[in-house]
């Protein structure tokens, strides 16, 4: 009995072991954001942000490419891509952060869902801005996925919006992300 | 008389400019397949250019439609949601990643690694891969 139960430890503690060094990755995670007034409503995707997840340092960053958003309307997009988020200028947004307190030990069980808190920096139109924001990794037939939501402001970051178009954009942007099928970086 | 000749033409003008605007503001992205590209070049070519000076190479390709020749290395279909090319050398960690037009997923057209193709597409810029989105086979 005894000696099960050292096998035991052992394998849990191997285990623990081999998730703790993992590095997961995704090079098609989602980004989509909504801008909505009572004119208006905005909407882009974004299906090739990068995201690596190192679960031995609990730290988390990404990078998308600002013309890889894609809209319903050509106008919008070039308008979004010239006159608020200067794309040629700012080709890339960025985050850099941390996950809080978390014990990765999760992603070694079957259909588990964790929240944690997020915090970093968001760099976006050259400007960058410590963020925070609670995110969810969930285990799923033998896949890990992480997902979260948040509101930024335009201002904070330097993109005007044009007078002409004050109704037509909300200086609020929700902003939600979804990191599906993370892959073990090898 | 006069009178009546401008007002006509006020009101067509102003017809025109409504429907003018209205088409503007509802038009789609348009289909890369009508498009042509500005740029023929190698998947090879294009990958060194990036990752021996991206600023310069952002100015040359960011937001232009570009044709790249090169074999496939991988293909990665995401539950019929998401089909992306990867061309180039296998060997290399940077490919130039072909995020296809959504109606590729549609036709389930079949692609083999180790075949060279054309893929045209707009480039977004470079990450771990050059990346080119709504692509489609020429």
């Amino acid at each position: 009995m005894k000696k099960h139960s050292s096998v035991l430890l052992f394998l849990l503690f191997f285990s623990v072991t081999l998730v703790a060094q993992k590095k997961l990755f995704t090079k098609t995670g989602l980004i989509t954001f909504n801008s909505k007034t009572s004119i208006e409503k905005i909407q882009a995707v974004n299906k090739k942000v990068l995201a690596v997840l190192d679960v031995a340092t609990n730290k988390i960053e990404f990078a998308l490419l600002i013309k890889g958003f894609e809209f319903e309307k050509a106008l919008m997009q070039e308008h979004f891509n010239e006159n608020y988020l200067e794309s040629d200028k700012f080709p890339k947004a960025t985050f850099k952060g941390k996950f809080d307190d978390t014990n990765f030990t999760i992603l070694a069980e079957e259909n588990k869902t964790v929240t944690v808190n997020i915090s970093g920096s968001l760099t976006l139109h050259g400007v960058t801005k410590p963020i925070t924001a609670k995110a969810l990794i969930t285990t799923k037939n033998k896949t890990v996925s992480a997902a979260s939501s948040l509101t930024i402001l335009l201002s904070d970051y330097s993109i005007k919006i044009p007078a002409l178009n004050k109704n037509n954009v909300n200086n609020q942007v929700q902003i939600n992300i979804n990191l599906a099928n993370l892959q073990e970086m090898k | 008389m006069n009178k009546r000749i401008v007002l006509i033409t006020l009101l067509i003008i102003l017809c025109s400019a409504g429907i003018y605007i209205y088409k503007e503001y509802n038009r789609k992205p348009a289909r890369l397949n009508n498009l042509p590209a500005v740029v023929n070049i190698n998947a090879d070519t294009l990958i060194s250019q990036f990752v021996l000076n991206e600023a310069e190479a952002n100015k040359k390709y960011l937001g232009k439609v570009i044709s790249v020749k090169g074999f496939i290395n991988k293909i990665d279909n995401q539950q019929d949601t998401l089909l992306t090319i990867l061309l180039g050398n296998s060997l290399l960690s940077t490919s130039v990643s072909c995020l296809m037009d959504s109606s590729y997923i549609k036709l389930k057209k079949v692609f083999t690694p180790g075949v060279q193709i054309i893929i045209k597409g707009i480039c977004t810029g470079y990450l771990m891969d050059v990346e080119l989105n709504r692509c489609v086979v020429e």
